[in-house]
């Protein structure tokens, strides 16, 4: 395990449209990797869990909560971002410098960030799916007095 | 709120669909009322979404629901001389678009009768909608609802419109209508990717998910749901049923993916559906030997990594499914059915559990096999395991579903080692920041020949094939040859004018901020209000001898401590607001000697003391400013100054002149001691005498007023004094 490295790539977008690419490995430095920019943020994404709706499926992230944090969360919750964090694994005796071409994709995980929370200091972002686990949704429409008006009483 | 689960390895029987037993067993849900009166739809009740495709499949025909719409309009019009009713009915019958009904299955009570029409994103037919019933000589009069609906754009919806007349005395007017729907609501299927009927339930999933929820598509996982639609068509498991019932959609998938025998996993944020079953490459399910991708052993697993749970006993006794499902006759309204599933020999006689899947299912293989799936379920797989490992090369390609073995040496006697040596599906994967990999396993048994258990039971499992009789021989409330006609119903229709107005409420989500940046300004919150209990306390004067603490000319007035070494500046304050030092110093109090003072205000300047300060002093607090009254009684002037009294304390002011120097002061005791003392500008006192006597006072200031104390608390007493002037 000693030589194992692990390096988290996170990725706010909305369509084709990037707003942030960010890695968390590399300290002070913007690295180049799949052929774009990636700075450096000290975020801590706590693991990458997938299962079964209820078995705490999702993601959650350590931001500092800096005043360009905190807008891009207002913004991400406020315009439905998509966040993809990539977990990629390498042998760290090879280089520790730069993102190495052959290091290894093992865990990658999209969400919309459904939340946030934390202190003055420090955001704690939630990743997951917007699809609610309570409340109803189906069907999606129900019958309103533009669809039928004043329906029939019997 | 946060709930802490005390074991949440526990839950993972339920969470994973492991676990199921009804919680409520009930009359079939697909069951429908034929002879019951016509519903209305109300105001907020979900637009029903009728799915489903009637297929031929070995030769028999399977699918296709049976609904009974709700109206929404309605006409009632009699003739004038027979009294024969008109009756008319503007239905919904699904939401989106379906291909036109055939008239052999409309139906009014169970009789194939009465005029159709049908139409999509529009009212269907033309008829006008109220209660136009006369009065008939001779005739009952026909009691029809009054309220008889307005109308609406019916956008997005299928509408039928209804006629039918009835002779007078018809107590049939008002029966509930149906329709048997051979094709429901077309979507754009995903196996075909074609617009048309579906009876695919990954279709009818997606269709929710996009509409319900608005899930953005990066986070649908095509794949999975690709392969779940190939794996429900290929093993036939179809949905025919009407979905009006409004629930939460994460719920409903997870309950009906179950009986389709599908899971709902979240992969990589995704969500999608997975076979609960090993299949095939050709999406069949899988009954040869099965192999597993990992192998877990001492090596992985780290430290208190390994925990087991066992399924509970009363998640583990053998049963039989009693399994609700919907038979549909091609020429005739369909029945529920049960099939029975079990294991040979076990639990005969019971208990029994119930699943009810008329609601959609109209196959009996299908139900069989989903009895079969929790009854061997429930038989086979024995507990669930949380591994805590170390990542390895399966770091790279363990997914969801797939097969590991555990395999673990257990030496607990010399000479005697066994082997805890399983097979388990992956539940979920949890890559820690550590790098440690959780990973909740459950048990995947097999047989001898390395197959699944549980796949080899449903696949085994089929149905007896041979169909219920419906009970029914006699169609004669039929119209003449409705049963077999398939002429497909009509497309007429069209909105009326003056429909409702969208009386939305839209507000511009434009937001002006009206909060500046404080930069460069204050940013103390200097307009927040005080807060008493952060204020520094102010001393408090003390030492008045009037009503409520009044000062008055003879007190000697002392300040409230706040603090130790408290510094002290007494103010007077004059009638023109000009402020002036009379007293002050470390615990300083101030002696109102001068009658004339009445009717200035006094307050006093506390300071406590600060090391850290330049001046010594904190921050000073001024007291509450005091008015000074007037003189308890009337003041002495020398000379021929006197006074005389008995028991009692007595202190009376006294004019001696200004100027340094010194007064006589001659008193009278008598027999009876008494004390006579002298503040102010002089100090004296006598102690407790008895007699009389005089003394030359000098003074100790240039004040003009001294006080006179005469303590007398002997009773009988008596006593006097005279003061001089100074000289």
């Amino acid at each position: 395990m000693a030589n194992r490295g692990q390096a988290q790539y996170l990725r706010f977008y909305s369509g084709a449209t990037t707003y942030y690419r960010w890695q968390n490995y590399y300290i002070g430095q913007t690295v180049t990797f799949d052929s774009v920019s990636w700075t450096y943020q000290p975020f801590v994404a706590n693991g990458m869990i997938g299962g079964t709706p209820g078995t705490d499926a999702g993601v959650s992230i350590d931001l500092p909560a800096t005043a360009l944090v905190a807008d891009l969360v207002d913004d991400a919750i406020n315009n439905n971002y998509l966040c993809e964090l990539k977990l990629y694994e390498f042998d760290t005796r090879l280089s520790n410098a730069v993102p190495q071409a052959a290091q290894l994709l093992i865990g990658t995980y999209v969400g919309e960030v459904i939340g946030a929370r934390g202190s003055f200091s420090l955001l704690n972002v939630s990743l997951g799916s917007s699809l609610a686990p309570t409340g109803a949704q189906a069907p999606p429409r129900k019958f309103n007095s533009i669809l039928i008006g004043a329906p029939l009483r019997l | 709120m946060n709930i802490s689960i005390r074991d949440p390895l526990a839950l993972l029987p339920s969470q994973s669909g492991l676990v199921v037993s009804p919680l409520v067993e009930r009359a079939a849900v697909g069951q429908t009322s034929l002879d019951s009166r016509q519903r209305a739809f109300v105001i907020g009740d979900p637009v029903p979404i009728v799915f489903g495709r009637r297929i031929t499949v070995g030769g028999i025909d399977i699918g296709g629901v049976f609904v009974s719409p709700g109206a929404t309009e309605g006409r009632y019009e009699n003739d004038g001389t027979t009294n024969e009713l008109t009756v008319n009915l503007e239905l919904v019958l699904s939401e989106g678009e379906l291909p036109a009904l055939e008239l052999r299955d409309v139906f009014q009570r169970a009789c194939r009768v009465g005029t159709w029409v049908q139409t999509y994103d529009q009212r269907a037919g033309s008829f006008t909608a109220g209660n136009f019933i006369t009065v008939v000589a001779g005739k009952e009069t026909w009691q029809c609802p009054y309220y008889c609906g307005t109308s609406g754009t019916y956008a997005n919806m299928t509408t039928l419109a209804y006629q039918n007349s009835h002779a007078d005395g018809d107590s049939t007017w008002d029966r509930q209508v149906h329709c048997f729907v051979r094709e429901g609501m077309q979507v754009t299927r995903i196996l075909d990717d074609t617009y048309g009927s579906s009876n695919n339930l990954i279709d009818l999933a997606l269709y929710l998910i996009r509409e319900s929820s608005r899930l953005p598509e990066a986070l649908l996982d095509t794949t999975a749901f690709e392969n779940a639609a190939n794996f429900v068509d290929v093993n036939r498991f179809y949905y025919n049923g009407i979905f009006d019932k409004s629930t939460n959609l994460e719920d409903w998938l997870q309950r009906t993916a179950r009986e389709f025998l599908l899971r709902v996993s979240d992969a990589n944020g995704k969500k999608g559906l997975r076979p609960a079953l090993p299949i095939n490459e050709d999406y069949t399910i899988k009954t040869t030997a099965v192999t597993w991708v990992f192998d877990f052993t001492e090596e992985h697993v780290l430290p208190g990594g390994f925990e087991i749970q066992y399924i509970p006993l009363a998640d583990r006794k053998p049963i039989t499914a009693e399994v609700l499902w919907r038979q549909q006759p091609d020429n005739d309204i369909g029945i529920i059915r049960t099939a029975l599933v079990g294991f040979d020999g076990e639990a005969t006689d019971g208990p029994f559990e119930q699943y009810d899947l008329s609601e959609f299912c109209t196959s009996e293989n299908h139900a069989v096999k989903v009895g079969m799936f929790y009854v061997a379920r429930r038989k086979y797989i024995t507990h669930t395991l949380r591994l805590t490992v170390k990542p390895d090369s399966f770091n790279t390609t363990l997914v969801l579903g797939d097969l590991v073995r555990v395999l673990l040496r257990r030496e607990t006697e010399v000479e005697d080692v066994s082997h805890h040596n399983y097979l388990y599906e992956v539940e979920r994967i949890n890559k820690t920041i550590s790098g440690a990999v959780e990973l909740d396993l459950i048990h995947f048994p097999i047989d001898e020949n390395g197959a699944s258990v549980v796949a080899v039971a449903v696949n085994a499992a089929t149905g007896a094939g041979y169909t219920l009789a419906t009970g029914r021989e006699d169609f004669d409330c039929d119209d003449t040859g409705r049963r077999e006609d398939d002429t497909p119903l009509s497309d007429v229709g069209g909105n009326l004018p003056d429909l409702p107005a969208a009386n939305n409420f839209l507000r511009s989500t434009t937001i002006t901020w009206t909060l500046e940046n404080p930069e460069g300004s204050s940013n103390d919150g200097e307009g927040n209000p005080t807060d008493p209990f952060e204020e520094p306390p102010k001393p408090n004067i003390e030492g008045g001898s009037g009503d409520g603490g009044e000062p008055l000319p003879g007190d000697e007035l002392s300040a409230g401590e706040v603090c130790e070494g408290q510094y002290n500046k007494w103010y007077l304050v004059d009638e023109n607001g000009n402020k002036q030092l009379v007293s002050s110093g470390v615990a300083a109090k101030y002696l109102i000697l001068d009658p004339d003072l009445t009717g200035k205000r006094v307050y006093v300047v506390g300071c406590c003391p600060d090391p850290g300060s330049p001046s010594g002093y904190s921050e000073c607090q001024e007291s509450e400013e005091m008015e000074i009254g007037e003189p308890p009684v009337p003041p002495i002037y020398c000379p021929g100054g006197s006074a005389a009294g008995n028991q009692g304390t007595f202190s009376r002011l006294v004019n001696v002149g200004e100027g340094l120097g010194s007064f006589t002061f001659s008193w009278q005791a008598f027999n009876i001691p008494d004390t006579f003392s002298i503040s102010g500008a002089a100090s004296f006192s006598t102690g407790a005498v008895s007699g009389g006597g005089s003394a030359t006072i000098t003074k100790t200031s240039a004040g003009a007023w001294i006080t006179v104390t005469v303590t007398a608390p002997l009773p009988g007493t008596a006593w006097n004094y005279s003061v001089g002037c100074t000289s």
